[in-house]
């Protein structure tokens, strides 16, 4: 690369992103930032115990002392929704965990070792990747059984075929450039240049799907809460209170429409910081 | 060689939900017996009862024992429900295929008809907040939209019926609320599409011949975008199967979606199997259709294949 190509890469890279672009980041960290807290100190954010039960206040529309209203129980939907970001934010990070820990280490081995590693690999990607994630999240409930860590450890399983193409389609770039070449030249081991050179650099452009991933993890998790395979009643979670309130939607709108709208707001954030992000390497590229 | 590739699917399926399958503490048989009301059973019935499934083999004895009878279509019996899984599916389907299709059809009007407006207008300060809703679109759960959907129309205005079936119009709601995720997704390919093709120098040229903008939009650019569309029809049709366990859920209908989840929910083993490799054979069929299609529409690749 010469000199002036150099810097107007740079330039490129640091020149401001339009002011819409920035604000949506903002929003979208905003509220992720606020769904975080919920999930993690929920008894602060939430102003009553999510299974108290207001005697004589059940169903009742949304007011100033009952923020999200009241459930057909009369406890509170606002705190139930605040402590079920708790269980679906939780489950969604140990999802995330497992398609991406897996997914990378597959990615990196596929993209490095030979080529009957790598055909094999691949092929057993194909093979998950043509049953739709969904369907296969649902196998891997049935052979687990229910329960919200079994349906965090399904959706993280039925995710790992996609991080595993991405990382290797990187590995395989990333492997062809000179400072690998440099690190191998000077007498580095495969092992080691493989771990300090190849992975940081090939996980960078597979750094902005996680928050993509984060957004649809959110979604597969409560849709199969929703289904029923997920926590056990009265705790809270957002797809099983979704589910809860379905007996009301004639009488009781805000059962179903207020958590349905939280699990919306925190996915479309997710989303935006990934496109905000991936705007940002498609500029430098 | 396509359908080589494809029939390799399908058993790539087959064996992925059998070892995922297998690896399940328990059987058919435990869950047969105990539907009977969890009654002391006598040991010598319930091993017979396994060697009549072939339950009773090694891992490679049983797997080999399962693709023979698929391959004879012959799918098992439900543990849950007694009937085959053949019979059992082959009722489902025909509802599941006439929604997704259905669905289809909607996101694809919607999906490109969206793009080649907002695109038509680029200037417009409507077309560019419009810009923004497909990715609305992609995040909004399922089981959220089907529930809104149903107040809306369903119990404030009483337009469509509750369950999903029945009527000819029934079908509306469920299509519409798998057709939203899956139309967002065509509608942003599509919009791509038509940002490539109006870059291409024939565009210009039919502006500079005197072409009127609009024409041009139409005749010129909207053709060139459908190509990416109908890659990705195929490639994401999952994205409406998996819509469509929901859908089917809430809105009762009967098909292979609400089918699957009465199976998990009962942990029926055969019945989640059969689900499965048949819905894999659907999405494998549609990408077959869609590849087929392609030298239709692009004289470009119909002149290579020549």
């Amino acid at each position: 690369m010469t000199r002036r190509a150099r810097r107007a890469d740079r330039a490129r890279r640091h020149a401001p992103r339009p002011l819409g672009a920035r604000i949506g980041l903002g929003l979208s960290l905003l509220v992720l930032a606020v769904a975080v807290v919920a999930a993690l100190f929920p008894g602060l954010v939430a102003p009553h115990d999510p299974y108290e039960i207001f005697q004589g206040h059940n169903l009742e529309a949304p007011s100033g002392a009952h923020l999200f209203g009241t459930d057909n129980l009369g406890r509170d939907l606002f705190s139930r929704v605040v402590h079920g970001a708790h269980v679906s934010l939780v489950a969604a990070l140990v999802a995330l965990g497992i398609s991406f820990t897996g997914g990378t280490l597959l990615g990196l081995l596929s993209g490095s070792g030979g080529r009957v590693v790598d055909a094999t690999l691949m092929r057993a990607t194909d093979l998950m990747m043509s049953i739709p994630s969904l369907m296969l999240s649902l196998a891997v409930v049935a052979a687990l059984g229910f329960g919200t860590i079994n349906v965090a450890i399904a959706v993280g399983v039925a995710g790992i075929a996609a991080v595993t193409r991405l990382m290797r389609s990187s590995v395989l770039v990333v492997a062809r450039s000179a400072y690998v070449e440099a690190a191998a030249l000077s007498g580095a081991s495969r092992t080691s240049a493989l771990v300090r050179h190849v992975l940081p650099n090939a996980f960078t452009p597979v750094a902005a799907y996680v928050a993509l991933d984060f957004g649809a993890s959110i979604i597969a998790i409560s849709s199969l809460s929703f289904l029923g395979l997920g926590v056990k009643p009265p705790q809270p979670e957002w797809g099983s209170l979704v589910a809860e309130g379905r007996s009301f939607l004639d009488t009781a709108w805000w059962l179903t429409t207020l958590p349905g709208l939280v699990v919306t707001a925190v996915v479309v954030a997710a989303n935006g910081v990934f496109l905000y992000f991936q705007g940002a390497t498609r500029a430098a590229a | 060689m396509r359908l080589a590739q494809a029939v390799l699917v399908v058993w790539g399926a087959f064996t992925v939900s059998f070892v995922v399958l297998y690896l399940v503490p328990g059987d058919s048989v435990s869950v047969m017996l105990n539907a009977g009301g969890g009654t002391a059973v006598d040991p010598e019935a319930e091993a017979r009862l396994r060697a009549d499934l072939g339950l009773d083999g090694s891992f490679l004895h049983r797997y080999l024992h399962d693709l023979g009878n698929y391959l004879h279509f012959d799918l098992g019996r439900s543990a849950d429900l007694g009937a085959s899984v053949g019979h059992l599916i082959g009722l489902a389907v025909p509802p599941t295929v006439a929604l997704t299709l259905c669905a289809m059809a909607m996101s694809v009007l919607f999906g490109v008809g969206f793009a080649v407006l907002v695109s038509r207008w680029p200037r417009s300060p409507l077309a560019r907040a419009a810009r923004i809703l497909p990715a609305f679109g992609n995040s909004v759960p399922t089981f959220w939209v089907a529930l809104i959907l149903l107040q809306l129309f369903s119990f404030n205005i009483r337009i469509f019926p509750v369950t999903g079936q029945g009527t000819w119009y029934a079908i509306v709601l469920p299509a519409v609320t798998i057709a939203i995720p899956y139309g967002a997704m065509i509608a942003q390919v599509a919009l791509d599409g038509i940002r490539r093709a109006q870059a291409e120098m024939y565009i210009m040229t039919a502006r500079a011949k005197g072409v009127g903008a609009t024409a041009v939009h139409l005749r010129h650019v909207l053709p060139s975008s459908l190509l990416p569309v109908v890659s990705v029809i195929g490639v994401n049709f999952g994205t409406l199967l998996a819509g469509a366990v929901i859908s089917e859920t809430i809105y009762s209908r009967q098909g292979l979606g609400s089918l699957m989840q009465t199976a998990v929910l009962q942990r029926d083993l055969p019945l989640v199997q059969g689900t499965i490799v048949v819905t894999a054979a659907m999405f494998v069929l549609v990408n077959l259709v869609t590849d087929a299609a392609y030298p239709l529409i692009d004289p470009r690749v119909r002149r290579a294949a020549r």
